[in-house]
């Protein structure tokens, strides 16, 4: 059987990967932000474990601060794109490359 | 000397109001006479003998280790007067010209700043500050007011010139802060010369490069016939009259009398770089269609001969090499100042389109068959006395080695005799028919100088001769 | 400063003063009709008188200098302006400045209808002041200052009627064939700054003389010297292989040929070997050079003018080759031969010229002489002229060509034995032969062409200065007999005088001289005679074979210079310029420029302008930087 605690940070390993995965690979915008999400939760959960190992409460308290980061991003992010839709009719990240070169 | 330093930064400020291109002008012309008077103040109080005779401390930057110091000797005054001389000449030539305006001229006095800065400072953080400065207004005149390809020309010579310069900043740097000189001024430096060589070997070689570059020395030359093409008119008098002057200057009074080990142990390179130059050079000329790269690749030539010079151990070279920087300044200045009032009227510059202009204009014809025969050394006119000068000392230092620069002679006349049979003589061709060419009443004052310097210089040179002779640094 | 001025009150150099003065002024001012020429004449007759009066200061006076003012002086070398004048030299100005103003007044004439005869008498004028500036200077260095100045007049004068291309590239030959001889005169006054201390001759001649001096010189030097002053000579006197600018020189105007290519400029090169004499004396190989090159281009040329048919090219031929039997006699050690010859040659030569300018003339600008004939009674003043001159040519007896060529003849056997004679007497024969032929071509039998037919005398202006040199022609002569026949011999006594002694040779008795002599006279005339019956009646054109083309076409040697020398030079120098230059220093400089273009392309690869790709590069360089943390 797998300790536990390896079993999570596993898990959290799997999640932030899947989410960086998600946010290099897909057109959309949104399914991005979610792939940041993923990865943010993913960091979550390793320094709650790191937090539970040591017994002390750095690594919960860390994760307030980052949930509080995430929800501004994700506030921020949505209103950009809320704004590029209206201006561009897609979300489809390919289509804003005009910084190339 | 401060005040002919600073002479042309006031005649900015007195050129700003006068935006008008006429009123400019005339401001120009008329802001040049007290100039000339404070060189003729500084003729007298020259003393002929010690290098930077006459030195004046004006002010210190202890962090960089330098000051404000002037000095003054015959090697640069008389630079000065040269430098005077063209400006003062040009300025008749501006007159009523289409093309030059107040902001032509403010960085044309910004130029001739940065020229006089360069020959009179005595330190050698100074001394760079202006060699660098001089290189803002020529890109601009020539990246602005130049022929078709000018930016391309501007920005070739801008960072040719400046990979120079970074070498001797580099150097000057070094010095600074490994070496334990006190100061920066010339005096000191050359007091020191042994420690300074000692120091760092490549040390010499970064002051030296930048002169290089200048001059122009084989291979570095590549600039020289863009820039002097592409330049308005004006300005490739002033590149041909003094700057590359400056190159030589730098190397007999930044390297020479600060690094002499070094000097003397790079004169067989320098020897073979030379001889190439006037050769290739004198080829290179040979096959140009156009008129002023023409021109352009003779002053390679010709500068080669002054390097040979330049680099001899006798005082008979060294005093050739000297004079040939006027004689040359003289009569490739009338060179491109003719063919620029030509270029004025015709803007062409294809040799093959011209032809006949003797039969056209019988004055610019002889001040360009004047002005080629000055090129081309004969006796009479000032080239010969520098070119045989230059020649006899090195027959005397490296015997029968001089038969190489000496087909230099030949094919120097190669070249010129084809340019004048291709632009003077021949029949009327139809470009020149179409456009007839009458000179203006400054236009004549502009080159009447020049006539002059050339004639009086060629049968009497020993007054200048004499003068300099003081101040030839020999080994 | 104050020496400069010094000049103007010494009579030496008014001589050259007074032509300077005409070239400014008529180089300033074009006045109406023949006036300029009027000036250019009045100015070179001035310039004639004060060399009289110089003159006649000899003997009493051995030398007469002028310090003058110092020219330039750095290291080493002193050029001095100075002028001295030797009797030789003296006779030499009067040669310059009288024929010159003879040439001068026919020309008045002859130019009468150009449209710029003020340029044309300012170079003129020019000419003659550098010429002076070249006979009269006491340093070597001035002399080079009137040589290249001869030069520069030449180039300028046979190129005067620029508009035809092919006057203007006959003008650059010149000047470029006498740029290449004049290195020689460089290396010359390189040699002389660097071992004798000066360029002045009579400093020079003293410091040879030093003994102690002149053995701790390297053996070489005062070889070399010579023969450097010897090629400057070949380039400036037209002797091979230097010589193909003169035939090319025609196309300059008439007196231009007669005054520069006959009588003043191409003797330059002699002037100065006999004023360097008592170098050369002593340099046996140098002079044995200078005779086998001399005896060649005395030859080549003969051969050269037998089959011309331009008037102009068979008298520059002709000069080549005379100028050939001057250097023979120098080669032969006899300096007052060959400075005899130049004063003959001088006069019967400007004759041949100014005749033939004539004739050209009065034939409408036609030079053919297939062309012309039976000119004998259409200008009877120019056919006496022309007919005097190839009597004094061909060296008809007591004719001044007689006593001048007889002399180099008997010198030349005397120092080079039978051959060197012989092969000379050829070359006076084939002389005889070349000028009798044009002579009964031009002026035969009867009109062959419609200029011939209408052909006219000259003017006044233009005959009698043809007269004046006919008579000098006859009679010049006599001032340098045999010693057989009396006791007047001038020249000896003006060459020798000024430094100029001889080379000891084994000299002739009374009856050798005269059999030579006999010779000589017997082969001209016989030469004459040959031309007269082949030639009386007009040209004759069926021996065209192959030795004829060899001859007509000058030996194919510009055709050669050409190909092997000249344009190969020119093109490997501008191919290795191209090369090297463009492609070499300048490729390598675009090349480091590409270089920092390319680099910065290759950078651009990663601004995709994609977010997510950035983010995967933070991502990748985040591992690579805690890789390398931990690593190390």
């Amino acid at each position: 059987m797998i300790a536990t605690g390896q079993l999570i940070f596993s898990v959290a390993i799997f999640l932030f990967c899947f989410g960086a995965l998600t946010f290099f690979t897909k057109r959309s915008a949104v399914v991005a932000l979610m792939g940041i999400e993923l990865m943010l939760n993913g960091v979550n959960l390793v320094l709650v474990q790191a937090g539970q190992i040591y017994k002390n409460a750095e690594g919960t308290s860390l994760v307030l601060f980052v949930t509080l980061v995430a929800a501004a991003e994700a506030a921020l992010a949505l209103s950009i794109f809320v704004i590029l839709y209206r201006k561009y009719g897609t979300l489809t990240l390919e289509n804003f490359r005009s910084l190339k070169g | 000397m401060v005040s002919i330093l600073f002479w042309p930064l006031l005649s900015i400020l007195v050129l700003v109001p006068f935006r008008k291109q006429n009123w400019a002008q005339w401001v120009n012309l008329l802001l040049h006479l007290p100039w000339v008077f404070f060189l003729i103040e500084l003729i007298k109080v020259t003393p002929s003998g010690a290098p930077f005779g006459l030195m004046e401390t004006y002010g210190t930057f202890p962090l960089f280790k330098s000051a404000l110091v002037l000095g003054a000797d015959t090697l640069n005054v008389s630079l000065i007067a040269l430098t005077i001389f063209l400006s003062f000449s040009l300025s008749f030539y501006f007159l009523g010209h289409s093309k030059i305006s107040q902001s032509f001229l403010i960085l044309f006095q910004l130029l001739n700043f940065g020229t006089i800065g360069s020959l009179l400072a005595a330190d050698a953080f100074l001394f760079y500050i202006f060699w660098e400065f001089m290189l803002i207004p020529l890109f601009f005149l020539i990246g602005i007011w130049g022929s078709e390809n000018r930016v391309y020309a501007a920005l070739k010579f801008f960072s040719m010139t400046l990979a120079g310069s970074l070498a001797l900043l580099a150097g000057i740097f070094f010095i600074v802060t490994k070496t334990e000189v006190q100061s920066l001024a010339w005096s000191e430096l050359s007091r020191n010369a042994e420690m300074l060589s000692a120091a760092a070997p490549w040390l010499g070689w970064a002051f030296l490069l930048a002169f290089l570059v200048k001059v122009p020395v084989w291979p570095l030359h590549t600039w020289l016939p863009d820039a002097h093409t592409e330049a308005p008119t004006g300005v490739s008098v002033m590149l041909a009259g003094i700057l590359l002057k400056l190159g030589v200057y730098g190397m007999l009074r930044w390297v020479l009398q600060v690094f002499p080990t070094l000097y003397w142990n790079s004169t067989d390179l320098l020897f073979a770089a030379s001889v190439i130059g006037i050769i290739l050079g004198s080829y290179g000329a040979l096959r140009q269609t156009d008129i002023k790269r023409m021109i352009a690749y003779s002053s390679v030539a010709h500068l080669g001969f002054v390097v040979l010079g330049a680099i001899s151990t006798n005082a008979t070279a060294q005093s050739g090499a000297f004079f040939q920087n006027f004689a040359h300044g003289l009569s490739t200045g009338l060179l491109f100042l003719s063919f620029g009032m030509i270029y004025d009227r015709t803007h062409s510059r294809k040799l093959d389109e011209y032809g006949g202009l003797a039969s056209t204009n019988r004055f610019l014809a002889f001040t360009f068959v004047f002005a080629s025969m000055a090129s081309v050394a004969l006796p009479g006119l000032p080239g010969f006395v520098g070119e045989f000068l230059i020649l006899s000392g090195t027959f005397l230092q490296k015997g029968w080695w001089v038969l190489l620069p000496l087909m230099g002679v030949v094919l120097g006349a190669m070249y010129t005799l084809q340019l004048v049979k291709g632009l003077v003589f021949g029949k009327v061709s139809p470009l020149v028919e179409s456009h007839p060419i009458s000179l203006k009443w400054n236009e004549y004052v502009s080159i009447f100088p020049f006539l002059v310097g050339l004639a009086l210089l060629g049968l009497a040179p020993q007054f200048l001769l004499a003068w300099i002779n003081g101040s030839i640094p020999v080994k | 400063m104050t020496d400069v001025l010094n000049i103007v009150e010494a009579p030496l150099s008014w001589i050259i003063l007074l032509p300077a003065a005409g070239a400014l002024l008529n180089g300033l001012f074009r006045l109406k009709s023949t006036l300029n020429g009027l000036l250019a004449t009045a100015f070179c007759f001035a310039a004639f008188v004060v060399s009289i009066l110089q003159f006649l200061k000899f003997p009493e006076a051995s030398k007469l200098a002028d310090p003058g003012y110092l020219w330039f002086q750095a290291g080493h070398v002193k050029a001095q302006m100075g002028f001295e004048l030797t009797p030789f030299m003296s006779v030499m100005l009067l040669i310059i400045t009288g024929v010159g103003t003879l040439i001068h007044l026919y020309a008045t004439s002859y130019m009468s209808h150009d449209k710029s005869q003020a340029r044309f008498f300012a170079y003129l004028n020019l000419f003659v002041t550098s010429m002076l500036v070249l006979a009269l200077s006491s340093d070597l260095i001035g002399v080079f200052l009137g040589w290249e100045g001869v030069g520069v007049c030449s180039y300028l004068l046979i190129g005067f009627w620029f508009e035809e291309d092919k006057n203007a590239r006959a003008g650059i030959k010149a000047f470029m064939t006498n740029r290449v001889g004049d290195l020689g005169f460089l290396v010359a006054l390189f040699v002389a700054f660097a071992y004798f201390g000066t360029s002045s001759v009579s400093g020079i001649m003293e410091w040879i003389a030093d003994p102690g001096r002149a053995a701790a010189l390297p053996v070489w030097v005062l070889t070399v010297f010579a023969l450097a002053i010897f090629w400057a000579a070949c380039g400036k006197s037209a002797q091979i292989p230097l010589y193909i600018w003169l035939p090319d020189a025609m196309a300059g105007p008439t007196p231009v040929s007669a005054l520069i290519h006959a009588a003043t400029m191409v003797t330059s090169g002699i002037l100065v070997i006999v004023r360097l004499w008592p170098i050369f004396a002593t340099q046996t190989e140098v002079l044995s050079v200078i005779f086998w090159v001399a005896l060649s281009t005395a030859l080549l040329a003969a051969l050269m003018a037998l089959t011309q048919r331009d008037l102009k090219k068979v008298l520059a031929y002709s000069t080549v080759s005379q100028l050939g039997f001057m250097f023979a006699a120098l080669g032969a050690g006899a300096p007052t031969a060959a400075f005899f010859h130049v004063v003959t040659h001088a006069c019967f030569k400007a004759l041949l010229f100014l005749t033939a300018g004539s004739v050209i003339h009065g034939m409408h600008d036609e030079k053919d002489i297939f062309k012309m004939g039976g000119l004998r009674k259409k200008m009877p003043w120019s056919h006496v002229a022309y007919l005097v001159g190839c009597v004094a040519i061909a060296g008809f007896p007591f004719t001044s060509g007689f006593f001048s060529k007889d002399l180099i003849l008997t010198k030349v056997f005397e120092s080079r034995g039978v051959l060197g004679y012989g092969l000379l007497l050829l070359a006076a024969m084939l002389t005889s032969f070349y000028m009798f032929r044009s002579y009964f071509l031009t002026f035969s039998s009867t009109p062959r062409s419609h200029e011939a037919e209408h052909a006219h005398e000259s003017s006044a202006m233009m005959i009698v200065p043809l007269m004046i040199l006919s008579l000098l022609s006859l009679f010049v002569g006599w001032l340098e007999i045999p010693h057989m026949w009396g006791h007047l011999q001038y020249f000896s006594h003006w060459v020798e005088s000024s430094g100029a002694k001889a080379v000891e040779g084994h000299e002739v008795e009374a009856a050798t001289e005269w059999l030579l002599m006999g010779i000589a006279t017997i082969a001209s005339l016989a030469s004459a005679f040959f031309a007269y019956v082949k030639y009386k009646k007009g040209p004759v054109t069926s021996s065209e074979n192959f030795a004829w083309k060899l001859s007509f076409n000058k030996f194919y040697v510009d055709e050669i210079y050409d190909s092997f020398i000249l344009k190969p030079l020119r093109k490997i120098g501008t191919c290795l310029s191209l090369w090297i230059d463009e492609y070499g220093v300048n490729g390598t400089l675009h090349g480091s420029f590409a270089s920092y273009r390319i680099t910065g392309q290759l950078a651009s690869i990663f601004h995709t302008g994609s977010v997510q790709s950035y983010a995967l590069l933070m991502l990748l360089g985040l591992l690579v930087v805690w890789g390398v943390v931990n690593v190390w």
